[in-house]
This record gives structure tokens, sequence and C-alpha cells, in this order.
């Protein structure tokens, strides 16, 4: 794999992967790896798309050392064993309630709303980052018939767990925020939720496919959240 | 020790060395914005060096104190003032019950740093006490005081070699930065205006960045017209879409699209956080050394 590795700063180093098609699918697998061994001095590994961001404590490490274990871990890092991380079925309220964008998105995709939301849960997708927002997942996968613009003027609030795309991306927004991606659906539970241990739902590289459900199912594992009964970890497989 | 808040100033803030450990799942790495500043205020009150500290902006508190104990500033110059008369802040000030603590605003910088002696009573958040504001959520409330909020403090265990730091002396109009990822999108002209020339913060700025009065052109990349989103830093000068230079702090996020064109010393991000809108400075650029 084709990967250049420089300084960024005097406690970070940047891997960007070079190949076309490639270069994501190795970026994901480095992270892997990186992940896995948690080499010594090494303090965060933020990966995004086709490159990763290392950063170490001079204390305990050096830039040429970190050059050379990135360079030793490179040799290990198989995109195949991509295929092998969890993958998430997310219970996801389609209803016209929550689908902010249920009308534009049918005139500009020329599609009636069963088959747009038919569409879209037919898709598996893929964590390349989380970023803007804790926990926001940008997700790849997109069908090419979804492909959308995004608003001209963003929204002030979209509320928290909303399901949105834009352009060839899906994303789930974490928590209310401003936002101009288009809202087709909602999740029951919060994606980030600062008082569990790892506040996240999603990491990078899960792979994530959505399960329509109706109004009242949505209600209901919301209330189970609430109430402590759902195990979310059924929703993985 | 313990102390009380009659007044909580203009943004008053529990900060540590922050959550380094989670910019994965997009958490801000947050913390104090000048650990230099930090780590001497603890040094001066015999705490290890990422104890939590008070962080001031600008106006600060007015404290009572309920239970002895010592308390130092570092960072910008604050006025500080015990029962009304002035002290000298720039070593430990020793607190009985009763004392009241304030501080006039600082006549240089931004952002003060009150270590409190002992082991800090205080919720934590992804391992640190730090507070962190994204939009209009706080995520760690507690972190940010209000008035008639009590700080607590319990004895540590007494460090046998306390750490000798040398006071910071801060350099504010010189900022020392590396060339970033995209560098090379900088037409000279931007090279010309952005570096070894002064340029101004303006609004707004604040712990996720600092903007500066600055117009800069930048060369089409030659691969696409959008740049991927890939990891940023505290420290990191961006260049937005219309020309403005950015420089990331703290809380900024933890992934950008746009070009990276230069990243500060750490040693330089401390003195950024004392920079305050209409402050000039200059940015020099530094090669990095040869592995």
């Amino acid at each position: 794999m084709t990967a250049i590795i420089r300084p960024y700063g005097d406690t970070a180093a940047l891997i960007e992967f070079t190949s076309d098609d490639g270069a994501i699918p190795n970026a994901m697998a480095l992270n892997r790896v990186l992940r896995a061994e948690d080499p010594q001095g090494i303090v965060s590994t933020t990966p995004s798309y086709d490159s990763i961001l290392v950063t170490f404590d001079t204390a305990k490490t050096s830039y040429s050392k970190v050059h050379a274990t990135l360079v030793a871990l490179l040799e290990r890092a198989h995109p195949e064993l991509n295929a092998s991380e969890r993958l998430w079925s997310i219970p996801t309220c389609f209803d016209p309630s929550f689908a902010l964008d249920c009308e534009p998105l049918q005139r500009e995709l020329s599609m009636s709303w069963d088959s747009l939301v038919e569409t879209f849960c037919q898709s598996e997708y893929r964590v390349k980052a989380i970023g803007f927002l804790p926990g926001f997942p940008y997700l790849a996968g997109l069908a090419d018939t979804l492909r959308c613009s995004r608003m001209k003027t963003p929204r002030a609030r979209v509320p928290a767990s909303s399901v949105a795309i834009a352009g060839d991306q899906a994303g789930i927004y974490p928590l209310d925020s401003p936002g101009g991606w288009r809202i087709l659906g909602r999740v029951p539970i919060p994606l980030f939720n600062p008082e569990r241990q790892m506040p996240a739902l999603l990491a990078p590289n899960d792979r994530v496919s959505f399960l329509p459900i109706a109004l009242d199912a949505f209600t209901e594992l919301g209330r189970q959240w609430d109430h402590g009964d759902l195990d979310i970890r059924t929703w993985i497989s | 020790m313990r102390l009380r808040f009659v007044t909580s100033g203009l943004r008053t803030t529990t900060q540590d060395a922050g959550r380094p450990e989670y910019t994965h799942i997009g958490v801000p790495i947050g913390g104090a914005l000048d650990k230099a500043a930090m780590r001497y205020a603890n040094s001066l009150v015999g705490n290890a060096l990422q104890t939590p500290v008070l962080e001031l902006t600008m106006t600060g508190p007015r404290l009572i104190c309920e239970s002895a104990g010592k308390v130092a500033l570092a960072g910008a110059q604050f006025t500080a003032r015990v029962n009304n008369q002035l002290v000298d802040s720039r070593q430990a000030i020793a607190l009985t019950a009763g004392d009241e603590l304030s501080f006039e605003s600082p006549t240089t910088g931004y952002r003060g740093y009150l270590a409190v002696e002992g082991a800090w009573q205080v919720k934590t958040w992804l391992g640190s006490a730090s507070a962190l504001r994204i939009g209009s959520y706080e995520l760690l409330a507690s972190a940010v005081w209000r008035a008639k909020d009590v700080l607590e403090t319990r004895s540590a265990r007494v460090t046998p070699w306390p750490a000798i730091v040398l006071p910071p002396t801060p350099s504010n109009a010189i900022i020392r930065a590396y060339r970033g990822p995209e560098y090379d999108r900088l037409e000279p002209s931007a090279v010309a205006q952005l570096i070894e020339r002064p340029i101004s913060v303006v609004a707004p700025s604040n712990r996720i960045g600092l903007r500066t009065n600055t117009a800069l052109s930048l060369r089409h990349s030659a691969h696409a017209t959008e740049m991927v989103s890939s990891g940023v830093q505290p420290g990191t000068v961006q260049v937005t879409h219309d020309g403005q230079a950015i420089i990331l702090l703290a809380d900024a996020q933890t992934i950008g699209g746009y070009p990276r064109v230069l990243q500060c010393t750490s040693r330089s991000i401390d003195d950024l956080a004392q920079l305050r809108v209409g402050d000039q400075f200059s940015l020099t650029v530094l090669d990095y050394p040869t592995h």
C-alpha cells in the first residue's frame, strides 16, 4: 500500500494513503492495528477517510520512533480484515413527523417516500470518520440514486438522533445542532451519551445498516432506553 | 481547603490536561489553554502538575475561603486582593477561613490559572475534569462555576520532591509554527501576508479558535476542489474558503476540511491562550528537525 508519513507539528505524525481506490480501506486497516497494538508513547489516533493523525508524548517517544513504528505496522495492516468489523442494524423511524425533508427529497430525487426509504435501508454503510460533533458518523455507501444537495441555508436546529443525507454520504446527528444535511428519519436512542463509558455509539470503520420501524416501535424503544431496559448489543451482528 | 464563589467572573471553568484519547470519536481534546501556566500555578501550591485549575477569563471570580489553604495564580496578570489588600499573586497565597479573594482584570493577557492546594473533589468525564461546551451543550456542567458554588479539595499525599517549574515567559507577540500538511496551498502573496508580519485577532474568537484579519489566496488543490476531511489539532492554522486564517485551540473539532497551512509549536499554543480580540502577533515558520 502507498502511504506518506510526515511530521505535523512537534507532537504529531500524519499518515496519508494515496492509491485511488484502496486509500480508505488501507487507512482503516492501519487504524485497526494501531488501536490493537497501542504503541508506547502514542496518545491519540484520529482516522478520517484516507488519513490518520497520530499524536505522541515527546517525554515517552519521538517522531523518528513513531515513524519507524508506523512503517512496521503498515506491513501488518491488511484491508481484507475490515470485512470483520462489527455490523450494526440500527432501528430507524422514517415517519414524516421526523423526516423534515420528506417533501423536498421526493421532489429532488423524483422518488416516492416508500421507495426512497427502501433504497436507503438496502445499503450497508461504513463509518469513514467521526467528527464535526462528538459521535457524528460520516457514513459512506449511499446509493447513487439518493445523492442529493445540501440545504442552501442550514437549519438552525436539527434534532438529536436525526438520520441525514447530503452529497454521497449519510450521517446521524448526535446532538441538537445547526445543520444543512437532508433529514429523513430518526433513531430512538442518543448517538452520543456522556453518561456511558464509551459515549459514542459508533466507532470508525463500523458497518451500519438501517432497519425501518414504525412510530409506535420507535416510541417503545425510546421508553425502554429511558428505563435502562434496552440492550443495544443485540443491534450488533 | 474550601472556596465559595460569591461571583463567578466572566467565565470561570475547571480545566486540566483535557481528553486527548477520545479524538477518534470526535471529542475535542479541551483542557487548560495555557498549560504552562497551569503547571506553574500547580507547582507553587505543591500540587501534581496536572491537577485541575480554575481558568479565569478576563474577569475573575470573587471567592470566600471557608477552610484554610494555599492558592496561586499564573497566566494573565490579574491583580489579586485578599480582603481588599493587594497581594503578590506571583507566589502562593495563604488563605484562612473568612478571607475574601478577588481579582482585577489583567493588564496583559486574557486567561488566568488559579491553582488550589490539594486533591480536587470534582466530577470528571472521560478522565478529565475540564469543562467542554459544544454549541449550547455543557458536557460537564459542574465544571462551569457559578455564584454560591463551593470548590472543595482534600489534602493530597505530599510529593516528596516537589516539581520545580520555571515561570513561563510568554512571548505571545511571536508565535512559532511548523509547516502544516497543506502549506504548499499558500500562494506566495499569502505567505507574505501570513508570515513574519503582524496580524490581528478578530471576533468571534474563543476556546475553539482565534480568527484573524487575513484574506489569503490559496492555490487550487491538484487533486480536487474540495479537501477530504482529515485530522486537525489545537494550534493548527486553517484557511477557510474566504481566505481567513483561523488558529484552532483546545476545544476545536477533531477533523476538518480546510487546508492546514501551519502547525504552531506546543510552546506557542500556550501563548495563543493569552491573545485577546484586537491583539497583534506574528507567525514565524520553523524547519522540521532532520530525522
